[in-house]
């Protein structure tokens, strides 16, 4: 079948103004793909646009922020090792008949643990995470790119469309539905930062007043292989075939006790990996913080008013994972105690984590590093304080903290957690009084089935 | 004649299919003839040339006088930093029994491109070292000290021991190009680089009965084209010319030998029609875009490529200010304009995008798939959306002595890709294709005149049999 590429750009269905906004415009997008005989490579699918900050209210060129100029009261950060993904608080994706084959909660959250875990900082200052993605992995860099608007074109992570090609006429045309995350989600000041790693410095009030984002020229577009005529032909008239995707579910779990034990029936019958992030609740949708973040559960500093905020490591104990009560994939907990008592990396832990989302026989770049696994503040380090700092060249030093496990890094078929539920048991020397949110995601796999035009997904 | 047999893997630089016994000789190749404009290489009918075989080059340049007077002196000056060594060739192609196989004009320009695919990592432990030239941003600071993080980037900075003086970067030493033949660095340019064809074919020399030779023209030695002068030599740059050290220009030539497989591959080529090759030749086309007008202005130019018949892979455009070498880079970027600018390609009276690209990041997707494969770019050196001419996202630390903020949205190179999902070109029609570029520009843009400069992936194929090149596309 001979094949020529086109590039198809579809515009939002609920375009109205052009701007879409949590606070000044409409917090979700739609977009309609229709039925057509082309086969869509979904890799290559892009969300572009132009992403704006605003320190307050109102869309004027007066009101950006002045991150770079460090003007107090202006400043407007997004998250610099998600960028504009940090915007998207869910995606559907259904058919145009409504059958469903992948809903992603939380999305920004996901991308907060497989993003840093696919990309080393090189990635994102000069491999087109900058570019694509608007996200620059260093936050003085990304302070830079807010202070004016920026073109993003980013990728779509799910497994739906990270997948094999799609055949559009077959699946009956897609419907995304993009909802975007809180102001207070996305945006944020200097205020953690700054009273925490740079506590002497820090007056930093901005977003009091009302901080938010905007995205305008908003387009979608992907690459298609159009058939010949015959082709096409061919493809309209096939009604039947399968085939298998990968898909997330997401779950969320609210830790309060040093010793958390979670039962989630995940009900799939092709689990590959579960992958979690955890960061305290207070940070969610609070202007002063990063609700991108991805840090192993903290405490207070100790310091007292106004410089007190939560930056000081909770120390990790063990996390294990179960299967229908069961340990499984291990038969033992990923064990922490010792490497946190003694402030070195997780070697562990790291080791059990990377592999749920990329085979570490295949690692060569990611965020994590020394510097970013030993700069928090940790009580029980026998330093007593954090071993490095934010640094011009490295990384910043923010912490990267997953926890996670590969159930079937071999056939790639996943292991099943029908009637079986996935337990999660997190130990470690957290203190009641400060919640930690804790985001799930199982990577699962899915099958489609087309029969005589009809659509069944099987998972 | 086409055979509709393609290239056994001992052709191609894929892993073998099993284990094969395999040899290899390396000769020192020199030139049968070389002067300061061209060099021609002929190999040996021997054994199966590697494309990893590499073309060893080395420059001098004269003293020059200081701007500020005084005594000639070494000036410190090395290779555009964004090129490297690939800067010294103008032009090389291969000839195969007298007739021009393969052909790339802009070597320099082209290999500006290729880099931009490199990883930071790949250029610093590998290009910079075969190749020189300094490009690799990372975070950095601003010029002032105590560093402060102003969200810039740059080349590397020292942060441990920087000194109050210490605030700029330079070529390293021995990247830099000194007058004398016995202490100018040499480098080693890959023959696949300098001939697009031979990536992933190694030429079966033994069983092509023609004369199989490569001719590398070198470039003007002017600055801006072959070399990038330090500051305190700007001025007086011109009048410094560099020159190709002959007697340091060979091809380190590696032929491989297969004893058990190569009577097979005779068989083949002379008895069973042998084998068809299908390799990318890069053409290059020139539009001379003059100046929009006095005063800030619109500007709408449409180009007309003509390919008819021809198999078209990848498009990529390239924008230069005729009149503007760019401190540290020389003539090799290609300029974003400070309004993001669109574009369109109109193909058999169609056009290719349904809207117009207009976003800098679509821009930049769109380019990266022509390789299938991410420029290694960061945001600022790419557009310059969200910055202004100071204060533009670049490090006001210096390299060579000039701020490094020059390098802003200096490398908007913008391509399109035409081919398919299984890498078939378009067949085009005599239609020629439009290029058509529209926007706006300010800020002085409006007064330069640019060139516009396309390097257009051709589908091609030959045929090896009988000891013969034959030209199938």
């Amino acid at each position: 079948m001979n094949t020529t590429r086109e590039l198809v750009q579809i515009q939002p269905t609920n375009l109205g103004t052009g701007v879409f906004s949590f606070k000044e415009g409409v917090p979700q997008i739609q977009f309609d793909i229709p039925m057509m005989p082309k086969i869509m490579n979904g890799k290559s699918l892009r969300i572009s646009g132009t992403f704006s900050t605003f320190a307050e209210p109102g869309n004027l060129d007066a009101n950006r922020p002045a991150n770079r100029a460090g003007t107090a009261g202006r400043d407007v950060y997004i998250d610099s090792r998600t960028g504009v993904s940090s915007a998207i608080d869910f995606i559907s994706i259904a058919n145009q008949e409504g059958a469903t084959y992948e809903v992603i909660k939380n999305y920004n959250r996901l991308c907060s643990s497989i993003m840093p875990l696919n990309d080393s900082l090189e990635d994102y200052i000069a491999g087109g995470q900058s570019m694509e993605y608007g996200a620059c992995g260093k936050n003085t860099q990304q302070g830079r790119l807010c202070d004016a608007d920026f073109d993003f074109s980013i990728p779509l992570l799910c497994g739906f469309l990270r997948g094999n090609p799609i055949d559009l006429q077959l699946v009956k045309g897609l419907r995304l539905t993009i909802q975007l995350a809180a102001d207070n989600y996305v945006c944020r000041n200097n205020y953690w930062n700054k009273r925490a790693e740079f506590p002497h410095t820090g007056t930093s009030t901005g977003g009091d007043l009302g901080a938010h984002y905007q995205m305008k020229n908003v387009m979608l577009s992907f690459d298609a292989e159009v058939p010949d005529a015959e082709g096409q032909q061919a493809m309209v008239q096939n009604t039947n075939g399968n085939w298998d995707y990968e898909a997330y579910s997401s779950f969320y779990n609210v830790v309060q006790s040093s010793d958390h034990n979670a039962i989630l029936n995940i009900s799939k019958s092709r689990v590959i990996s579960t992958i979690m992030n955890s960061i305290p609740s207070s940070f969610l949708n609070n202007h002063r913080y990063n609700s991108q973040l991805a840090v192993q559960f903290l405490q207070s500093n100790g310091v007292a008013p106004p410089n007190n905020v939560l930056s000081t490591a909770v120390k990790m104990k063990d996390i294990t994972f179960t299967r229908g009560g069961l340990r499984q994939p291990l038969d033992f907990p990923i064990s922490q105690e010792k490497t946190q008592a003694e402030g070195v990396a997780d070697s562990q832990k790291n080791f059990v984590e990377l592999n749920a989302i990329r085979n570490v026989w295949s690692l060569s770049n990611e965020v994590k590093g020394l510097r970013t696994e030993l700069s928090l503040r940790r009580a029980n380090n026998t330093l007593g304080n954090s071993k490095f700092n934010t640094s011009m060249n490295g990384n910043d030093g923010v912490q990267q903290y997953n926890m996670g496990v590969c159930f079937d890094a071999i056939t790639d078929n996943g292991v099943s957690f029908k009637g079986e539920p996935l337990g999660i048991r997190i130990q470690s020397e957290l203190t009641s009084g400060v919640p930690h949110s804790l985001f799930v995601f199982t990577k699962h796999k899915n099958t489609i089935i087309f029969n005589n035009g009809q659509v069944s997904v099987i998972n | 004649m086409s055979s509709g047999v393609g290239l056994p893997n001992l052709l191609r630089t894929d892993v073998m299919d099993r284990p094969v016994n395999q040899r290899l000789e390396t000769d020192i190749l020199y030139p049968v003839s070389s002067n300061q404009q061209v060099a021609k290489f002929v190999f040996d009918r021997k054994g199966i040339l590697d494309s990893n075989s590499c073309l060893n080059i080395a420059a001098t340049l004269p003293l020059l006088e200081p701007d500020a007077g005084g005594a000639f002196t070494d000036s410190g000056s090395s290779l555009p930093s964004s090129t490297g060594a690939m800067a010294l060739v103008k032009r090389c192609f291969l000839e195969i029994g007298g007739r021009r196989v393969a052909t790339l004009d802009e070597v320099g320009q082209y290999a500006t491109w290729k880099r931009l695919h490199f990883s930071n990592e790949y250029r610093e432990g590998v290009l910079q070292v075969k190749q020189g030239g300094s490009d690799v941003f990372t975070g950095s600071a601003s010029s002032a000290y105590p560093p402060v993080q102003d969200g810039t980037i740059g080349r590397r900075s020292n942060e441990t021991i920087q000194t109050a003086a210490a605030n700029a970067t330079a070529t390293p030493k021995h990247q830099r190009l000194t007058a004398s033949a016995n202490t100018t660095p040499s480098w080693c340019l890959p023959l696949s680089s300098l001939i697009p064809m031979l990536k992933g074919f190694q030429i079966p020399l033994f069983a092509i009965a023609q004369e199989v030779c490569l001719v590398v023209e070198f470039n003007s030695g002017k600055v801006g084209d072959s070399w990038v002068a330090t500051q305190g030599w700007g001025a007086n740059a011109g009048d410094g010319r560099s020159s190709i050290v002959l007697p340091q220009l060979y091809i380190m030539a590696d032929y491989l030998y297969y004893p058990d497989e190569m009577e097979n591959i005779a068989d083949a080529i002379t008895n069973q029609g042998g084998y068809d090759l299908l390799y990318d030749e890069i053409q290059t086309q020139n539009a001379f875009q003059s100046a929009a007008g006095a005063t800030a202005t619109g500007f709408n130019i449409t180009n007309q490529l003509a390919l008819g018949g021809k198999k078209v892979k990848s498009i990529v455009c390239q924008r230069t200010d005729v009149a503007t070498q760019l401190s540290n880079i020389g003539n090799y970027y290609s300029v974003a304009l400070a309004s993001t600018d669109k574009y369109n390609y109109t193909i058999d009276s169609k056009p290719f995008y349904s809207v117009d690209l207009g976003n800098a990041a679509l821009q930049f997707s769109e380019t990266c798939r022509i390789d299938d494969a991410p420029l290694r770019v960061p945001q600022v050196r790419y557009s310059k959306k969200g910055g202004t001419g100071a204060i533009n996202g670049f490090t006001r630390r210096t390299f060579n002595g000039y701020n490094q903020t020059s390098e802003w949205g200096s490398q908007n190179w913008r391509g399109i890709r035409l081919s398919n999902a299984a890498g078939e070109g378009l067949r085009m029609s005599n239609l020629p294709v439009l290029h058509n570029n529209f926007g706006d520009m300010t800020g002085g843009e409006e007064i330069a005149n640019y060139n516009n400069r396309y390097f257009i992936t051709c589908q091609r194929m030959i045929n090896i049999s009988n000891g013969l090149v034959n030209m199938i596309e």
